[in-house]
């Protein structure tokens, strides 16, 4: 009888395993349909951009992206080279590169110097100003705009990268001193004394010290300033009429002739991938710089 | 959206920069609030 019952134990066990895994899986079922169903809705605009960025204006007119699917044989890359050899979009996206570039670097070099000042080094009526650019960062954009183009029209920044890249410094800078004067004064002091005894200058321990120990946080406020300047229309369409980069490009593509998509889908299709790019690449700063200075 | 309607109105052909401006202004005036809240919850922390 034991014997019998020794191999008959074991497919039995087997079998509750595998009832065990299909009600696991029946049971997670409804979390997985759930969660693709949301990932496909929230696909969806952005692959139905990359299908009519993929179909030539007849048949984009003629029905929806979704022919794609019935009919892939239509392909065809032709809309992408016509907008890389389309001088107004290349010289939008090459604008947006500079302004990027320039705004990107120039409020790090501003907002890590001025974060080191208000954390480590003292001055009078520190806490006030700082309590000043706590202030600034609830200041919407839109009020600095009218002041800021009449100043540009008299001083021939108008319509220029330099002043692109002025104005989204001058916007980044308070959130870029706030977020750096909290990650810098986490560093233990210790550190900056012992570079002090050691003899360095605060520039010296600013540039030895400082810096590199705040790279995460440097590369958050960076990654954070690449994807607003790429993707702001509203500066770019305020304070730039013949150099705009590649937002207000393709919004005034949009405006002059209603319905241009041939142009419209490859521009914003090809705009969208850097960004996205970009975050691929560096997603673990992202996440480390928002908890920057949280935790201490 | 106030902050299109602060747009259009000065720079999209009326060119009412006078208009714009207040309307920006009032944008402001509605954060005011936030702002002297979020010095005071700073204030407070440190």
């Amino acid at each position: 009888m034991a014997t019998v019952a020794g191999p008959g134990r074991g497919p039995v066990v087997l079998e509750e395993g595998v009832a065990t895994q299909i009600l696991r899986l029946l049971r997670r079922a409804p979390v997985h349909i759930a969660l693709a169903v949301i990932g496909v809705l929230w696909l969806m605009p952005t692959i139905g951009l990359l299908f009519t960025s993929l179909l030539t204006p007849s048949d984009a007119q003629a029905e929806g992206w979704w022919q794609l699917f019935s009919k892939p044989s239509i392909v065809t890359f032709e809309n992408y080279t016509n907008i890389f050899n389309d001088d107004g979009i290349v010289g939008a996206l090459w604008i947006t590169a500079l302004v990027t570039v320039g705004s990107t670097i120039l409020p790090i070099l501003v907002a890590s110097l001025a974060g080191y000042a208000f954390a480590w080094l003292e001055f009078p009526a520190r806490d006030w100003i700082f309590l000043g650019v706590v202030g600034l960062l609830l200041v919407p954009v839109q009020m600095s705009l009218i002041p800021i183009f009449e100043l540009y029209n008299k001083t021939g920044l108008f319509d220029t990268v330099f002043g692109l890249v002025f104005f989204h410094t001058a916007f980044a800078a308070p959130f870029g001193i706030f977020l750096l004067r909290n990650f810098f004064a986490g560093i233990p002091r210790d550190l900056l004394e012992a570079a002090r005894i050691d003899g360095a200058s605060e520039l010296r321990i600013f540039v030895r010290v400082v810096l590199p120990l705040g790279i995460p946080a440097i590369a958050s406020l960076g990654i954070f300033q690449v994807l607003f300047v790429w993707n702001d229309l509203l500066v770019g369409l305020v304070l730039a009429q013949d150099n705009q980069p590649i937002a207000p490009e393709i919004f005034s593509q949009l405006r002059q002739f209603g319905a241009n998509l041939e142009i419209i889908a490859p521009a914003a299709f090809f705009s969208a991938l850097v960004p996205l790019a970009i975050f691929a690449m560096f997603q673990r700063y992202f996440v480390e710089g928002l908890l920057a200075g949280s935790v201490k | 959206m106030i902050a299109v309607e602060m747009y259009e109105r000065s720079f999209s052909g009326e060119n009412r920069f006078g208009f714009g401006a207040a309307i920006s202004i009032f944008m402001f005036l509605l954060f005011v609030p936030f702002l002297i809240a979020n010095i005071r919850r700073f204030r407070r922390e440190n």
